[in-house]
């Protein structure tokens, strides 16, 4: 988890985010019940300002996005490239690249594991990164491999404070 | 080169952060001002190559430290330079830069976003790599207009695509910043960026005395009428030669930079340096490196595969996002009318996606189905087709086809 929790509190994008006012949109929460138990998706956050979505009761296999304060900092994008399926990644490599303004920035992976799905509308509308980053915009899911993984990165309301600093 | 070249002229700076060893003093000037917490660090680079110069300026994106200001200016021998999510075969004529007798440019895909830009020695690149959080697409841009302003280039100002570009003859920019500007302006300097947590950098060429007539045949692909692709889009501009030498340009770009964060009484610190003399090291008073880097960089690991990756086909062409070619043309798509044509009764659908082909349309051409898993390359299908006869086609469409794909796409060292 080294890489996730860099000890720096810098927050990319913060310079060209301009006069936007944080409002940390959250995805919405699965909540399902099965057979008498409340199951919960997990959400957690990264530095890097990526979300990830996990329901381990579930699946071993996590939906990842970047927030709706990183798209908008963005601006528009053009192009989302996405990995090769079957990419196996650890915490913190590069695993795609939003391009947007002229800017290509890289979307970091938030846990270790293998690519499973890509978002094949980002191919054909990058714009949907920027309309609904947070549920039709989402980008990949991965594999997880180690679910603790997910224990170092931010909740929400972290999250939120993290933005505003 | 000589040794000297390579000197780091320090300004004062803290002998602990060197710690260079005494040989191979060129290579460890730029690992040892890169590894320092000197706060403003300039690079110029003596090589004109656009591959060791982009590493040279990736490796610094990556190493420097965290709070570092870093400016580096380069000049690339003839180069195309496509954004990292363009497509070669749109925004290039690849069948023309592989010509036998073709001049030596470079096809180059670089790391950050945009559109293709034309490089040469008349050109010179101004990159600057910050932390993030300080970062504006528009900072270093101005800077540069600053020092144009300066040079009498006093029609210079920022657009709000981020370029630089020259306001009508005899006019008198307002503001580094202008949101509209006037018909008859002209671009002079592109921009590009690359964002990540921590550290960001805007890089941008500088049209001093490019020859820019002599690319222009480079910069139409013959292909882009029948091709459908993803990624990115070049947008064209008129442009034009600011018409200043490249020494006084770098010139005036180091000491804007020197301005802009040291501050005018500190001024005398960047003139020492950048007047070639060595001064003593003074510990504790570190306050700006300059430093020439060159091909001795190649000792350095990071740029070295940095350089080769840039140069490998799997980057330059197996980078590129899914394009399909067809013909007829793709949906909507006008036919192409000065392009050649392709021969009678050749229709032809094939899909690539990062520079492999993915799917071929084989309703009359069973035989195409096996470029399936193959290069997307001009002469890998022309190739595919003479060898393999193309079902009902009559042997001499068969050829015409071949050679009409490789006349559009080229035959280009991706194939090989």
């Amino acid at each position: 988890m080294t890489s996730i929790a860099r000890s720096v509190s810098f927050r990319a994008f913060s310079a060209i985010r301009s006069s936007y006012r944080v409002t940390v949109q959250m995805p919405r929460l699965d909540r399902r019940t099965f057979s008498g138990s409340t199951r919960v998706s997990v959400i957690k956050f990264t530095k890097d300002h990526e979300w990830i979505q996990h329901d381990p009761s579930v699946s071993d296999i996590a939906t990842v996005g970047i927030t709706a304060y990183a798209a908008h900092a963005l601006g528009d994008a053009v192009f989302v490239e996405l990995p090769n399926l079957d990419t196996e990644v650890a915490a913190g490599d590069p695993f795609g690249a939003v391009e947007s303004v002229k800017s290509a920035s890289d979307i970091m992976s938030p846990v270790s594991g293998i690519v499973v799905e890509t978002n094949q509308k980002l191919a054909d509308k990058p714009s949907l990164i920027n309309k609904s980053p947070e549920k039709d915009g989402w980008i990949l899911k991965i594999k997880v491999s180690d679910a603790s993984e997910l224990d170092g990165l931010m909740e929400a309301s972290e999250y939120e404070a993290y933005v505003k600093k | 080169m000589s040794p000297s070249r390579g000197l780091l002229r320090l300004l004062p700076v803290p002998a602990r952060q060197l710690s260079a060893p005494t040989s191979r003093r060129t290579l460890t000037t730029l690992t040892a001002l890169a590894a320092s917490r000197t706060p403003l660090q300039v690079y110029i680079s003596t090589s004109h190559s656009p591959f060791l110069n982009l590493s040279i300026e990736h490796h610094l994106f990556q190493t420097t430290s965290e709070q570092s200001i870093v400016l580096f200016l380069y000049t690339n021998s003839p180069s195309i330079v496509i954004g990292r999510n363009q497509n070669p075969w749109v925004e290039v004529n690849l069948p023309l830069l592989h010509a036998a007798n073709a001049p030596v440019i470079s096809l180059v895909r670089r790391r950050s976003g945009g559109g293709t830009v034309f490089h040469d020695l008349g050109n010179v690149n101004y990159s600057v790599c910050m932390p993030s959080v300080r970062f504006n697409r528009d900072t270093h841009a101005e800077m540069v207009v600053r020092a144009l302003h300066g040079l009498g280039v006093e029609a210079a100002t920022v657009n709000a695509r981020h370029d630089i570009v020259l306001l009508p003859p005899g006019t008198v920019a307002a503001a580094t910043k202008m949101q509209e500007t006037p018909e008859g302006t002209r671009k002079i300097s592109g921009s590009a960026f690359k964002l990540t947590r921590l550290r960001s950098y805007h890089h941008g060429t500088m049209l001093l005395d490019s020859r820019l007539e002599d690319v222009r045949s480079y910069l139409r692909s013959p292909a882009k009428g029948w091709l459908k692709a993803r990624g990115v889009d070049s947008v064209r501009s008129p442009v034009a030669n600011v018409g200043v030498g490249r020494e006084v340009f770098v010139d005036a770009v180091v000491r804007e930079f020197g301005k802009m964060y040291l501050g005018g009484k500190k001024m005398m610190l960047l003139d020492t340096a950048m007047n070639k003399q060595d001064v003593g090291l003074a510990p504790g008073e570190m306050e700006i490196g300059v430093c020439y880097v060159g091909d001795e960089t190649l000792g350095v690991d990071d740029i070295r595969k940095g350089m080769e990756e840039l140069e490998s086909p799997e980057w330059v062409y197996g980078q590129t996002p899914q394009l399909t070619l067809s013909v007829p043309p793709p949906d909507g798509s006008p036919t192409p009318g000065e392009m050649p044509q392709p021969p009678g009764e050749f229709n032809i659908s094939i899909t690539a996606n990062k520079g492999i082909i993915e799917s071929v349309d084989t309703a009359a051409h069973p035989a195409l189905s096996g470029l399936v898993g193959k290069k997307f390359d001009g002469g890998v299908i022309n190739d595919h087709i003479s060898e393999s006869g193309c079902g009902r086609m009559e042997i001499e469409t068969i050829d015409v086809a071949g050679t009409w794909i490789e006349g559009m796409l080229g035959r280009t060292k991706w194939g090989r």
